[in-house]
């Protein structure tokens, strides 16, 4: 009797062991899944920032060009008039 | 309901039916359980792959718009540096003269479309059962419509705002024609707000006639438009420009447009040296 119960025993301690072992697996995959997520989350939201940010930038910057550009045709058609004058 | 983006399978390891003539069935359950751990690591560095591939290609646009954003900020820096201030500015005429500044960023639009739907929901949409054949049953329709939009229609919804954007048009155009051949009514407020010379012709003619000798005939001549007195009066900065509003014109309130034609108001109103 206590031949046969110590390899069913054996058995069933092994097979305790394997699930310890499956959930150590099992919450580590949790884990970094839980990790992917957070990190999605929060590369996008420094993304959306970011093109926020640079949106706003590019406006401003075609803004000043423009300005740039009438500010050169003013004073390229003053210094034709100034010329013409001469 | 929030629709699940990424899911990683299978999501039950230990279940499953074990098989026949097992002697060993705590061995056969840790193994399957393990197999299907090993399916579930795979799945997940798949989807692993594509949130970074996403996040990469996203970053990638910032940097390309960045360098050129760069680019310009160079040539900017370059242009600004010959400038010369020593010169005069030319007058107030030009920037009148010139179109205003207008932005040429494009909008996002079709954010919600088909090109943008992200590769698992692809994935997931080509998994889905697809709807029935009813497209067979086409030919056999009388008003010779596809039989698989009475089922299911994507652009349905695009259709029916385009009839009403297309209809909303078709009605402001009506208005407009409707508004024309009526004959539009003067506004009240133009005598007061703007200097430059009033834009239909009834008016010019009207003004042309009260400026005429009242005794001689008047001719319904309609006078040539030209910008000429438009650039005369904003030649002159603010203060010395002729305002109707300061100087009291002996022909007020005869016509809603301006009592004077912008020529004799001019001289009207013209400071005396």
């Amino acid at each position: 009797m206590a031949g046969q119960e110590d390899p069913v025993q054996r058995e069933i301690h092994q097979d305790w062991a394997n699930r310890e072992y499956i959930e150590v697996i099992t919450s580590s995959i949790k884990k970094i899944t839980d990790f992917l997520n957070s990190f999605d989350m929060s590369c996008r939201s420094r993304l959306a920032t970011l093109n926020e940010k640079l949106t706003a930038l590019e406006r401003r910057i075609e803004y000043i060009e423009a300005r740039v550009s009438m500010t050169c045709w003013r004073l390229r058609s003053c210094s034709r008039a100034s010329h013409c004058l001469l | 309901m929030p629709l699940v983006k990424r899911s990683i399978e299978p999501r039950h390891l230990c279940r499953g039916a074990l098989p026949h003539g097992v002697t060993s069935e705590l061995e056969c359950v840790t193994n399957s359980t393990l197999a299907a751990i090993i399916k579930q690591l795979g799945g997940l560095s798949r989807h692993a792959e594509d949130i970074f591939g996403e996040l990469f290609n996203e970053a990638n646009s910032f940097y390309l718009r960045m360098s050129s954003l760069q680019e310009r900020v160079d040539q900017l820096a370059v242009k600004v540096t010959q400038l010369d201030s020593t010169v005069e500015e030319v007058s107030l005429q030009d920037i009148n003269m010139r179109k205003a500044f207008k932005s040429s960023t494009i909008q996002d639009q079709q954010v919600v479309s088909r090109t943008s739907v992200p590769n698992p929901v692809v994935e997931m949409y080509r998994r889905c059962d697809k709807p029935p054949p009813l497209n067979i049953l086409s030919p056999y329709r009388d008003d010779k419509k596809d039989a698989l939009k009475f089922y299911t229609d994507s652009s349905y919804f695009f259709n029916l705002w385009k009839e009403k954007m297309l209809q909303a048009t078709e009605d402001k155009r009506k208005e407009k024609r409707r508004q024309k051949v009526s004959g539009c009514p003067a506004h009240p407020d133009r005598s007061h707000s703007r200097q430059a010379p009033p834009r239909s012709p009834l008016s010019i003619s009207e003004q042309q006639r009260q400026v005429d000798d009242p005794g001689r005939e008047v001719k319904k001549v309609r006078k040539a438009r030209n910008r000429r007195q438009e650039w005369n009066v904003l030649a002159y900065d603010k203060e010395f420009r002729p305002d109707a509003r300061l100087t009291p014109s002996p022909y007020h309130g005869t016509s809603p447009e301006g009592s004077l034609s912008p020529d004799s108001r001019y001289a009207a109103n013209m400071p005396p040296e």
